[in-house]
């Protein structure tokens, strides 16, 4: 069954006040966080938390707003050890600093300067491989290019 | 314990009188598993306007690349595709698991 779900939006600054604030109710354990990164809005990146409490089972959603260009929050990783892991993911794959965190060695990827889940990072895979679903007929470019892969990233004699 | 889910994912059967090559399933793969092939062919029926339709050539499924993840079935406004309980269809080479018109037409009738 799935149930509403609070959602509460706050600043940056008020980040991990808010998230301490509901630790001390008993939502004291981080169930996933992570970033969303929106087509429509590219200047910005949510930063998302669901903090459970593991006796009742209740759950509430946190979310900051912060800019894209210089997206940085404070860590929760002290006050919540099941961020720890999350917190280094979502910096890796958005480019997000989370500030205050003790290990800041990438999870998975050894070159800094790729943030593969933005949706500016290109899908260079997507743009070299053709796309079955292309519509040769079509004049159009965009119309040849498949879901998530912008005009921009492809080059000009493809 | 949990209940097996039904109609088993094994394998995707076409239909292919009811494909109309339109190529939504082709767009909608998330793997990129699915080519189609098809000409536009004139039809002229007695009392009414000549009209054109497109006619299914080939229509491949590469299963070393599907996740079964069944959108292509559900997108189909035609009902070409459906699943079918068959699994056995491992190959000996890469070309063994992609899988053509006729082999998907076979995955109806097994």
């Amino acid at each position: 069954m799935i149930t509403e779900q609070e959602v509460v939006s706050v600043a940056p600054a008020a980040w991990a006040e808010t998230c301490a604030s509901f630790a001390a109710r008993g939502l004291a354990v981080v169930d996933w966080l992570t970033a969303i990164d929106r087509e429509s809005e590219l200047d910005v990146l949510d930063v998302v938390v669901c903090l459970v409490n593991p006796g009742s089972g209740g759950c509430v959603i946190v979310t900051c707003r912060v800019d894209a260009n210089a997206p940085r929050v404070d860590s929760l990783a002290s006050m919540f050890r099941s961020a720890e892991w999350h917190e280094r993911e979502t910096a890796e794959m958005f480019g997000i600093e989370f500030t205050g965190r003790e290990l800041t060695e990438p999870l998975l990827l050894r070159s800094a300067d790729r943030t593969p889940l933005r949706k500016s990072s290109p899908l260079e895979a997507r743009v070299e491989t053709p796309w079955p679903g292309a519509d040769p007929d079509s004049g159009r470019r965009r119309r040849k290019l498949p879901p998530g892969v912008r005009v921009e990233w492809v080059p000009d004699d493809q | 314990m949990t209940s097996e889910p039904s109609p088993r994912r094994g394998v995707i059967a076409l239909i292919s009188d009811a494909c109309t090559s339109c190529m939504l399933c082709v767009k909608e793969c998330p793997t990129w598993c699915i080519e189609l092939d098809s000409h536009p062919e004139q039809i002229e029926e007695p009392g009414a306007r000549p009209r054109t339709v497109n006619a299914l050539d080939d229509f491949r499924i590469d299963y070393g690349l599907c996740m079964y993840c069944g959108i292509c079935i559900e997108v189909c406004p035609f009902d070409a595709l459906e699943w079918k309980p068959d699994y056995d269809y491992a190959g000996q080479n890469r070309d063994d698991v992609i899988h053509d018109l006729d082999t998907l037409e076979h995955w109806r009738f097994t």
